[in-house]
């Protein structure tokens, strides 16, 4: 570049956080192939974050990951933290069951508050949160009520226009889009196949562009999107 | 005489990116004196604010207020209950907007030209040199401007008031805020005026005085009210034209996607169709001119200053220590912040409104002369200051707020050696881009004035 060393340096500063919570269907309709290539995407995540793989060197320190499976249950298999070096994401696993959509996404945004408080405790700054819902089929359950989805619906759009977090739905196989898309504020995908590899690529490229942003400017995450996208018509 | 809304009335040229800077600093002018070469010059720099427009300036933000009232913050679990109307909470997350502002043309060939994320656009310079010292300042496009091809919204000023007492200003606009390039270079045009006419009213130049704090807190937070009700005024007045501006543009657009067969310059056209329409959806208003506003006014006896917004502001002491004169002003989320436009001077709740643990505006009255000062927007920050340590006992975290020594030191010993003020700003200019690792990871557009007092 020819431009001249400057014997300056900057002061090392903290990492603000930035925290994505992975909310992930394990019902009895992912068994097989599906579930397979979802346990090699979020493998495939950990390691381009700890290897700095097409993103930003500092990610991760600023990525807190939070993992949560659910089928007729809602289990956190991973509490919002940094990555370790050597970390390997634990296995999803089905195990026959139905989909309680509605509970788990209530379970993603209570952990994002107590995570929130936990920040604002210790006097962290943070970037937005992430929450990202992977499902397919109905979000019915047995226990879901109209009622309950439409409650859900309310509420994540309410809180995703007070700027709380952002919701973003992605529909596996023959996910009920529209549905989908009311539970998101708007925000849901359709992953095309089993492109889990490619989504999580493009994942990890967004957090990267968010945590390195400043506000007002709009960040376009849309780049690389069509990748794993089916053309979605409504 | 001039009216004062005049000078930001919006061109009647269309939305362009500019590739020269769109303004010069003139590189005559020397430290400490009056170079007004024109006598519309002197007209236009001098002519205080006409008294009428003050008054029907102060008629409209009564008449406002009801409009600006707050409404009720539902997020009764967060500690700091800001809602929108006070704070500018910038969007990261929309999707952009593609916003091609050049011309289309209508050749079959769509090259993309090559982006150099390292060559930003500067859009203003100042380099001044005397026996009384030195000053440079710049204001460049950040990384993220450059790849989605907006310009610098950062402007910045460094004006000799009166003999002896000059004002250096940094505004940074808001990422979210349609115009917010106009919006900052305002805030630093009306800045220069009305502190001008403040120090000549008031004599303070004629007769050498040093306000107190008290003092320097009425009348610079007056300043601010003012260029607050000014740009309300002026956005309210603007608004039809330029709707109408909006239109003629739209109905271009479309006329020229009729004849477009290309499909990567129709893609283009449906965005911007499609984001003038939302555009005419959204009537202008003050906060389209979001921007924050830092000041420091140096002074034979010492240095006053004021800010409402984020950014750094910092000066060197006689014993060689660098110490910062401001807390900026940061919300709940990392990079939320406040501007002029907002409505941080509306009564609500007692204590008084506060960010950060500071009052909005800030003022500090300093009875010392400076060996050097720095100014900035938050761009710079992560390259020059110490903001974001962690208590290792406590584990928490805070801003230590400290100009960092390693950095301005080796800064200060270039810039005296320079070979001359032209060297002097590339080499500052350079040194931020690309000199430090932060530097070069750094996205957000950057303003940085640094003087030195011999």
């Amino acid at each position: 570049m020819g431009a001249e060393r400057f014997a300056g340096e900057s002061a090392q500063n903290m990492e603000m956080k930035c925290l994505c919570v992975l909310v992930l269907d394990v019902s009895g309709s992912m068994r097989g192939e599906k579930l397979n290539a979802l346990n090699n995407g979020v493998r495939d995540f950990f390691t381009q974050i700890q290897t700095g793989d097409g993103v930003a060197e500092n990610l991760i320190d600023q990525l807190e990951i939070a993992i949560i499976q659910y089928d007729e249950a809602v289990k956190i298999l991973r509490d919002p933290k940094l990555l370790e070096e050597n970390e390997t994401p634990p296995t999803l696993e089905e195990r026959g069951s139905t989909t309680e959509t509605v509970v788990a996404m209530e379970e993603a945004i209570k952990l994002v508050e107590d995570r929130k408080a936990f920040y604002k405790e210790t006097g962290q700054k943070y970037y937005r949160p992430w929450i990202v819902l992977m499902t397919d089929g109905e979000p019915y359950g047995e226990r879901a009520t109209q009622a309950d989805i439409d409650n859900i619906s309310d509420r994540v759009k309410r809180e995703s226009d007070a700027k709380k977090y952002m919701m973003m739905g992605i529909g596996v196989g023959e996910a009920n889009m529209q549905l989908l898309a009311k539970m998101c504020a708007g925000k849901a995908l359709p992953l095309a196949g089993t492109k889990f590899g490619e989504f999580f690529q493009w994942l990890s490229n967004s957090l990267s562009v968010v945590s390195n942003s400043k506000e007002g400017e709009k960040v376009n995450i849309m780049d690389g999107a069509t990748d794993w996208m089916k053309s979605f018509e409504i | 005489m001039k009216n004062l809304l005049d000078f930001f009335r919006s061109s009647d040229k269309k939305d362009t990116i500019t590739t020269q800077p769109d303004d010069t600093q003139d590189n005559n002018k020397t430290l400490d004196s009056n170079t007004n070469t024109t006598p519309n010059d002197d007209k236009k720099d001098t002519a205080p604010i006409d008294t009428d427009d003050a008054q029907s300036i102060q008629a409209t933000v009564s008449s406002d207020s009801d409009k600006n009232a707050i409404s009720t913050d539902d997020s009764k679990n967060d500690t700091n209950t800001v809602t929108d109307d006070i704070q500018d909470i910038k969007d990261k997350d929309d999707a952009v907007p593609a916003t091609d502002k050049d011309t289309i043309p209508e050749t079959i060939e769509d090259i993309e030209p090559t982006i150099d994320v390292n060559a930003p656009d500067i859009r203003l310079k100042t380099s001044i040199e005397d026996e009384s010292g030195y000053v440079v300042g710049f204001s460049m496009q950040g990384r993220s401007h450059i790849v989605s091809g907006i310009g610098c919204q950062d402007y910045h000023a460094y004006e000799t008031i009166a003999p002896g007492w000059n004002l250096a200003i940094t505004s940074d606009g808001a990422g979210s805020a349609r115009e917010a390039e106009r919006g900052s270079k305002a805030n630093c045009e009306l800045a220069i005026r009305l502190v001008r006419q403040l120090i000549e009213s008031k004599k303070w130049a004629e007769n050498n005085y040093f306000p107190t704090e008290l003092e320097w807190y009425i009348e610079i937070r007056n300043i601010f009210e003012l260029i607050q009700a000014i740009i309300q005024s002026s956005a309210t007045k603007q608004a039809q034209s330029y709707a109408e501006n909006k239109k003629n543009e739209l109905a271009e657009a479309e006329e020229l996607l009729k004849n477009t067969t290309n499909d990567k310059q129709k893609s283009r056209l449906y965005n911007r169709i499609n984001n003038l329409k939302s555009d005419l959806e959204k009537p202008l208003e003050a906060r389209d001119f979001n921007a924050t506003l830092i000041l420091m006014l140096i002074t034979p006896q010492g240095m006053l200053t004021a800010h409402i917004g984020d950014g750094r502001m910092g000066y060197l002491d006689n014993n060689n220590n660098w110490k910062a004169l401001m807390t900026p002003h940061k919300g709940e989320e990392a990079s939320a912040t406040v501007f002029i436009p907002n409505n941080w001077n509306a009564q609500r709740e007692v204590p008084a409104f506060t960010m950060s643990g500071a009052y909005l505006p800030e003022v500090k009255v300093v009875k010392e002369k400076p060996k050097a000062f720095v100014l900035m927007s938050d761009g710079c920050e992560s390259i020059t200051w110490r903001f974001y340590a962690q208590d290792k006992q406590t584990g928490r975290y805070y801003d230590p707020n400290e100009p960092f020594a390693g950095f301005f030191n080796p800064l200060l010993d270039e810039m005296n050696d320079a070979a001359d003020k032209e060297a002097r700003v590339d080499r500052m200019i350079e040194i931020i881009n690309v000199g430090t690792t932060a530097g070069r990871q750094e996205q957000d557009d950057r303003t940085m004035i640094f003087g030195v007092l011999k």
